[in-house]
C-alpha cells in the first residue's frame, strides 16, 4: 500500500472525485487497470487473449514496415503517385493549390472549432509522414519545401481567425461569411489555377491528384443537384414528386461502376466530351441520389411549425424553403453528408477499375507494373490505404469538430 | 347540414384564370413535364438506337467464365444469356456469404465496442476505423495481393493432414457430396435424407417452443435448447446411417497444379468476400453500437438489477431491443453488399458486372447491357429488401 | 347540427359597437378525411374585438382560426378578412397572411435565426422594409414585450415565456390587423404564463382585433368581449363573459365549465 499523505489541519474537504483525483498517481493507475482490464476471471482472459492477439500484429506491422517492405517502390515513384501525367514543370500549381486549401482548414478550424492537442500530434505524424516521403532520397527538396509552407499557412490561418471575437454579432457574422465564402470559392480557384492559364489539360489530371480533384467535384455537383432532387421529391406535385423518386431509385439501384460504365460507353454519346469530365458528371449524379435522400430525411424531421411560421408571417413559398426550411434540415442532414462524402472520397478509386483514367490506386498498379517493383504489390497498396485513410479521417474529424460548434441555435 | 367530404362543388370563382392556384399548379408541372420531355428526348434521340434490341443475348458465347460452383458450363455452346446467369449465380453467392460473415462479425465488433473491458473496446475502435476510412477497392486487392503473392505456390502447398491446403491457387477443404453408400442405393438418396433432416429441424423447432414455454409457466429450468439439439443429433445420426450413409466426404487433391476434388475457395472469391466483409461489418459495428447505446439506460441497469448475466442480458434484453433500430440500417448496409460485389471486377472474379462487360466488350450493345445489369442489381436488392422486411415485421410487431 | 344558438352577443364596448365586421365566415366545413372538423361554421369578428374561443380538445377551435390565415383550407363556405374573400386566388392569399398575424402553441421560433432575425424576417422580405428600419421596428417590439436585452440571442438560449413573447413580437413585426393566439400558453410552464398573458393583455388595450383560442379563464374573464364555445366542430354557445360564467345555456357549456374551472 501506498501511504496516505499526512492529514493537513488546514485542508479544505473535497467531493469524493475531487479527493479520489488527489491520490497518487500510481494508486490510481492501478485501480485504473484493475477497473478496466482485470475486473473478473472472465476480463482477465479477455484482456491476456486480446493483448497477445494485439501484440502479435503489432510485431507483423512492425517487422513489415520496418524489415521486411521495400518502400522504394513508394520514393522512387513519387511523382507517379502523386501527380503522375501532370506537367512536372507546373508543379507550382499543385502545391499552390494544396497551400491555399491547407489555408482554408486553418481558417475553419480557427473559426468554428480549435485544435487540440491530439490535432496537433495528428499534424505533425501526418507532416513526419509527408516530409519523410519527399524528402527520402534527396532530390524532392522544393517539395518539402512547399509542404512546409502549406502547413506554416495552416497555422496561420488558424492564427488569424482563432484570435477573432466569438460572441454572436456583426464582426462574427462577416467572418463565418468570408470563411463561408472562401470554402464555397475553392473549388473553382484550384481548378482555375490547376488547369487554366498554361495549366494542364483536363486529361492530364492524373495520380493522387486525381482523387483530390474528382472527389471534391462530386460532392459539390452532387450537393447543388440534390438539393432540387430532394425538394422534388417532396414536392405536392405529383408529376415532379414521381419523376425525383424514379431518378433516385433508379441511380441508387446500380452500383457506381455500373454508372462508370455508362460514363465510358453511353454517355459519350449524349454529351461527349472528355472521359474525365464525364467521370466527373456522374459521379456527381451518382452522389445527388444518395444525397438528396439524407436531405428528405432532414425535410421529414423538420417540425411542421416551421414551414406553418413561415407562412404566417407572409413569407412565399420559395422564400421559406430557402430562409427557413432548407438552412434547417441541411443542418441536420450534415452528418449523414460528411458520411456521403467520405464515401465519394473512397469511390474514387472506382475510376480506375474500368476507366482508362489513372488515380492514386491506378498509379499504383503502374508503380508496380515496372519489373524492379513486380515484388513490392504489397507495399503500393499498404501506401494508397494509408493515404486514403489520412484524408478520410481529417474530413470526419473536422466535421466533427465543426458540427460541435454549429451546436448554437439548435432546437 | 353540411354536404358530405369531398363532393362540396368549388365555390363559383369570378378569380382570374392565371391567378388561381390550381391552374398556376397545373402550369408549373406543365412546364417540368415539358422541359423533363425536352431533355429525355435529347438523350433518347443522341443515342445510337439503331440495333438496339436483346437478340445478342442468345448467340453462342464463345468466352470461359471462371468461379463456378454446381454449375458446368464452358461457355462454347452456351448462349451469352447462360454465361452472365452463370455470372449472376457467382454475384448471388459471393454476396450471400459476404452478408453473414459481415453480420456476425459486425454484431461482434460493434458489442465489442462498447465492452467494459478498454483493452477489447481500443481494439474494436481500431478496426472499425481502419476499415471503414479504405476505399473497399484497395481492401480487396490487397487481400488479393496478399493471397496471391503471401501464400505458397502450389508446388510446395501448406498441408493441414491432406485434407486442407492452403497455396496461391486458393484454399481447399473437404466438401460432403452424395454418395451411394452401405447398399448401393441411388444417389438421390441423399434428398430424402435432407428431407429426413427437415423434419427433425422442424420437431425440434416444436420442442424447443414448448420447452420454452413450459420454463416460463413453470420457472423450473428446462433446457430448452440442449433438449432441442439433442434430438436433432440423434435423429440425424440414425437417419444417416439407417439410409445407408448417403453422403461422404470428398477430400481434396492435388494434381500437377491444380485441386481437384473437395471444395476449393479461389483467391478471387475468398479476396472478394473477405473485402466485402472486413468493410461492411465495420459499418455494422457502428450501427449496432448505435442501436445499443440509443436503448434507455434503465434497460442494462433493469437487467442488472433481475441478476442475468453479461451474456444473458445481451442476448435477452439488450439486442432484441436494439434490433428495431438495428435492422433497417443494417439492411442498408445488406443491399450496399449487393451493389459493391461489382468490384469482383477488380480481382478477376467472375460475378454478374465481370461478365456483362466481357458481352460488351465481345458485342457491342452497351446500353441493353447496362439495362440488364441495372435490372439485376435491382431485383437482388429487391429480394433482399424483402427479406429484411419479413424479419423487420417480426421484429416490430411487439409495440414497445 | 348546426349552430342554434348563434344570436349576435351585445358589444360591450363603445369602440366595438360602431365598428365594422372585419373577420365575416359564412357556413365554412372543414373535412379532414372522414372527419368532419368544422360544421356549418358562421362567425364574425369586429374590428378591436376581443374573441376567446373555448372548446374541449377537438372540438374544431385551433382549425377555425388556421382557416383564417389559410394554414388549413376549408372545404366549402366563405371567408373574408377586411373584405378580401379567401379563395384560390393566389394573390388574396399573401394579401391575407400579412394582414393577419398568428402565434402558435409550439412557438415554432426559427431556430437558426437570432431573435432579431426572427423578428425582422418578414418585414424585411415580405414588406421590403430597409434593414435599419426593420431593426428599429423590432428593437420597438422587443421593448414592447419586455426583453429588450435578449435581441441577439438564439431562440434556443431562451425560456418558454420569453420565446413565446418574441413569437409575439415576430407576429406584431408584420403590422398586422388581427392577430390569431393558437393556445399560446399550453406549453409554458406555469410561472411564465403570467408574462405571456401580460403581453397580450396589453396588446388587447391598444385596440388590436383579436382571436384567442385558451383554456386560460382569467384571461378569458377580465379580457375578452366575447366567449365563443367551441363542440364537435359547431359553435354550441357565445356571449359575454358575464353571460357564459353566471348563466350558461347549453348543458354542454356548463359541462365544460364545470370540468375546467
Amino acid at each position: 500500500m501506498v501511504d496516505m499523505p499526512a492529514p493537513n489541519p488546514q485542508r479544505i474537504v473535497l467531493p469524493p472525485h475531487r479527493e479520489r483525483a488527489r491520490r497518487p498517481r500510481i494508486v490510481r493507475l492501478r485501480e485504473w487497470v484493475k477497473r478496466n482490464l482485470f475486473h473478473s476471471r472472465m476480463g482477465t482472459l479477455l484482456t491476456v487473449v486480446t493483448a497477445a492477439v494485439g501484440a502479435l500484429l503489432l510485431y507483423g506491422i512492425i517487422y513489415f514496415v520496418f524489415v521486411d517492405a521495400n518502400w522504394r517502390v513508394i520514393t522512387d515513384n513519387r511523382w507517379l503517385l502523386f501527380a503522375g501525367g501532370y506537367p512536372m514543370d507546373q508543379e507550382w500549381r499543385l502545391w499552390f493549390s494544396v497551400s491555399f486549401v491547407f489555408l482554408l482548414i486553418g481558417m475553419t478550424y480557427g473559426t468554428w472549432a480549435s485544435l487540440g492537442r491530439r490535432d496537433h500530434v495528428f499534424i505533425v505524424l501526418v507532416s513526419g509522414f509527408a516530409i519523410l516521403l519527399l524528402a527520402h532520397g534527396g532530390a524532392a527538396l522544393w517539395s518539402t519545401l512547399w509542404y512546409l509552407i502549406a502547413i506554416g499557412l495552416l497555422y496561420v490561418g488558424y492564427a488569424i481567425t482563432i484570435r477573432m471575437p466569438r460572441e454572436a454579432g456583426p464582426r462574427r457574422t462577416l467572418q463565418q461569411r468570408i470563411v463561408t465564402g472562401l470554402l464555397i470559392a475553392a473549388l473553382p480557384i484550384v481548378l482555375i489555377v490547376l488547369l487554366a492559364f498554361g495549366g494542364a489539360r483536363p486529361r492530364e489530371l492524373d495520380g493522387f491528384v486525381l482523387n483530390l480533384v474528382l472527389a471534391p467535384v462530386g460532392i459539390a455537383g452532387g450537393l447543388v443537384l440534390a438539393i432540387p432532387l430532394a425538394l422534388g421529391r417532396a414536392s405536392r406535385m405529383k408529376a415532379i414528386s414521381w419523376t425525383c423518386t424514379t431518378y433516385i431509385e433508379v441511380v441508387r439501384g446500380a452500383p457506381l461502376l455500373g454508372w462508370l460504365f455508362v460514363a465510358l460507353f453511353i454517355l459519350d454519346d449524349v454529351i461527349g466530351g472528355e472521359l474525365i469530365v464525364r467521370a466527373m458528371v456522374v459521379l456527381a449524379v451518382f452522389t445527388a441520389a444518395y444525397m438528396a435522400e439524407y436531405i428528405r430525411g432532414a425535410l421529414q424531421a423538420l417540425p411542421h411549425g416551421q414551414g406553418e411560421a413561415a407562412h404566417a408571417i407572409g413569407l412565399s413559398q420559395l422564400q421559406s424553403t430557402q430562409l427557413i426550411v432548407m438552412p434547417q434540415a441541411l443542418r441536420i442532414s450534415i452528418p449523414p453528408m460528411v458520411g456521403q462524402a467520405i464515401s465519394i472520397w473512397k469511390d474514387t478509386t472506382l475510376v480506375t477499375v474500368i476507366l482508362p483514367l489513372r488515380e492514386l490506386k491506378g498509379n499504383a498498379d503502374s508503380a508496380i507494373a515496372q519489373f524492379e517493383f513486380t515484388p513490392d504489390r504489397i507495399e503500393a497498396y499498404v501506401f494508397v490505404a494509408v493515404v486514403f485513410w489520412v484524408v478520410a479521417f481529417i474530413m470526419s474529424r473536422i466535421s466533427q469538430r465543426v458540427e460541435g460548434s454549429l451546436g448554437i441555435g439548435e432546437r | 347540414m353540411a354536404v358530405a367530404a369531398g363532393s362540396a362543388p368549388p365555390p363559383p370563382s369570378n378569380v382570374p384564370l392565371l391567378y388561381r392556384r390550381g391552374v398556376r399548379r397545373l402550369l408549373t408541372q406543365g412546364i417540368y413535364v415539358a422541359i423533363t420531355a425536352v431533355v429525355i428526348g435529347y438523350i433518347y434521340t443522341s443515342l445510337d438506337l439503331r440495333e438496339f434490341g436483346f437478340g445478342f443475348l442468345d448467340e453462342p458465347a464463345a468466352f470461359k467464365v471462371g468461379n463456378q460452383w454446381l454449375v458446368d458450363v464452358d461457355g462454347v455452346t452456351n448462349s451469352r444469356l447462360t454465361m452472365y446467369l452463370v455470372g449472376v449465380w457467382s454475384s448471388l453467392r459471393a454476396v450471400m456469404v459476404a452478408i453473414a460473415l459481415s453480420t456476425v462479425l459486425g454484431v461482434l465488433i460493434g458489442v465489442a465496442r462498447l465492452s467494459s473491458n478498454w483493452l477489447v473496446a481500443q481494439m474494436a475502435m481500431l478496426y472499425v476505423e481502419i476499415f471503414r476510412n479504405t476505399p473497399l477497392l484497395v481492401q480487396v486487392v490487397l487481400v488479393y495481393t496478399v493471397l496471391l503473392v503471401g501464400a505458397p505456390l502450389i508446388e510446395n502447398v501448406f498441408n493441414v493432414g491432406d485434407f486442407f491446403f492452403v497455396s496461391n491457387r486458393g484454399m481447399a477443404i473437404p466438401w460432403p457430396v452424395p454418395d451411394s453408400g452401405f447398399w448401393g442405393a441411388p444417389e438421390w438418396f441423399v434428398w430424402v435424407w435432407v428431407a429426413v433432416l427437415l423434419l427433425f429441424a422442424a420437431a425440434a423447432q416444436r420442442v424447443r417452443a414448448n420447452r420454452q414455454e413450459l420454463e416460463r409457466d413453470t420457472g423450473q429450468p428446462h433446457y430448452a435448447n440442449r433438449w432441442a439439439l439433442a434430438l436433432f443429433a440423434v435423429g440425424a445420426l440414425v437417419s444417416f446411417f439407417a439410409l445407408g450413409a448417403p453422403v461422404s466426404m470428398d477430400l481434396p487433391m492435388i494434381v500437377g497444379t491444380h485441386y481437384i476434388e473437395g471444395m476449393v475457395m479461389e483467391p478471387e472469391f475468398t479476396a472478394l468476400v473477405a473485402g466485402l466483409t472486413l468493410y461492411t461489418s465495420a459499418f455494422i459495428a457502428e450501427i449496432v453500437r448505435g442501436g445499443i447505446q440509443a436503448l434507455p439506460k434503465g434497460q442494462s441497469e433493469a437487467a442488472n438489477a433481475v441478476g442475468l448475466s453479461g451474456y444473458q442480458r445481451l442476448t435477452l434484453v439488450i439486442l432484441p431491443q436494439a434490433l428495431r433500430q438495428i435492422i433497417p440500417s443494417v439492411t442498408n448496409q445488406y443491399l450496399n453488399i449487393n451493389k459493391n460485389s461489382s468490384l469482383a471486377y477488380a480481382v478477376l472474379y467472375d460475378d454478374l458486372f465481370r461478365v456483362a462487360n466481357i458481352v460488351q466488350n465481345k458485342a457491342g450493345h452497351a446500353l441493353e447491357m447496362f439495362f440488364v445489369i441495372i435490372v439485376t442489381y435491382m431485383l437482388i436488392s429487391f429480394a433482399i429488401s424483402m427479406v429484411m422486411n419479413f424479419f423487420n415485421a417480426r421484429v416490430t410487431a411487439q409495440r414497445i | 347540427m348546426s349552430s342554434e344558438t348563434t344570436t349576435p352577443a351585445p358589444a360591450v364596448r363603445e369602440e366595438i359597437a360602431q365598428a365594422d365586421d372585419i373577420i365575416i365566415t359564412e357556413n365554412v366545413d372543414k373535412w379532414f378525411g372522414d372527419f368532419q372538423a368544422l360544421d356549418d361554421i358562421s362567425l364574425n369578428v369586429r374590428e378591436h374585438e376581443i374573441v376567446v374561443v373555448l372548446g374541449p380538445s377537438g372540438s374544431g377551435k385551433s382549425t377555425f382560426i388556421r382557416c383564417l390565415n389559410r394554414l388549413e383550407e376549408h372545404d366549402a363556405g366563405k371567408i373574408v378578412i377586411d373584405g378580401i374573400e379567401m379563395n384560390d386566388d393566389v394573390r388574396n392569399l399573401n394579401a391575407i397572411r400579412s394582414e393577419v398575424g398568428m402565434v402558435f402553441q409550439q412557438f415554432n421560433l426559427f431556430p437558426h435565426l437570432s431573435v432579431m432575425n426572427n423578428i425582422t424576417l418578414g418585414p424585411r422580405k415580405v414588406r421590403r422594409m430597409p434593414k435599419l428600419d426593420a431593426d428599429a421596428l423590432a428593437t420597438q417590439l422587443l421593448e414592447r414585450v419586455g426583453i429588450p436585452e435578449q435581441a441577439d440571442k438564439y431562440p434556443a438560449q431562451l425560456s418558454g415565456g420569453q420565446q413565446q413573447r418574441v413569437a409575439i413580437a415576430r407576429a406584431l413585426a408584420m403590422q398586422p390587423k388581427i392577430m390569431l393566439f393558437d393556445e399560446p400558453t399550453s406549453a409554458l410552464d406555469p410561472e411564465m404564463i403570467k408574462e405571456v398573458l401580460d403581453v397580450m393583455q396589453e396588446l388587447a388595450r391598444s385596440g388590436m382585433t383579436m382571436i384567442v383560442v385558451t383554456h386560460e379563464m382569467g384571461f378569458a374573464r377580465e379580457v375578452a368581449d366575447r366567449l365563443v364555445f367551441f363542440d364537435e366542430g359547431n359553435v354550441v354557445e357565445q356571449g359575454t363573459p358575464q353571460h357564459f360564467f353566471e348563466n350558461p345555456q347549453e348543458e354542454r357549456t356548463k359541462l365544460f365549465l364545470s370540468q375546467i374551472l
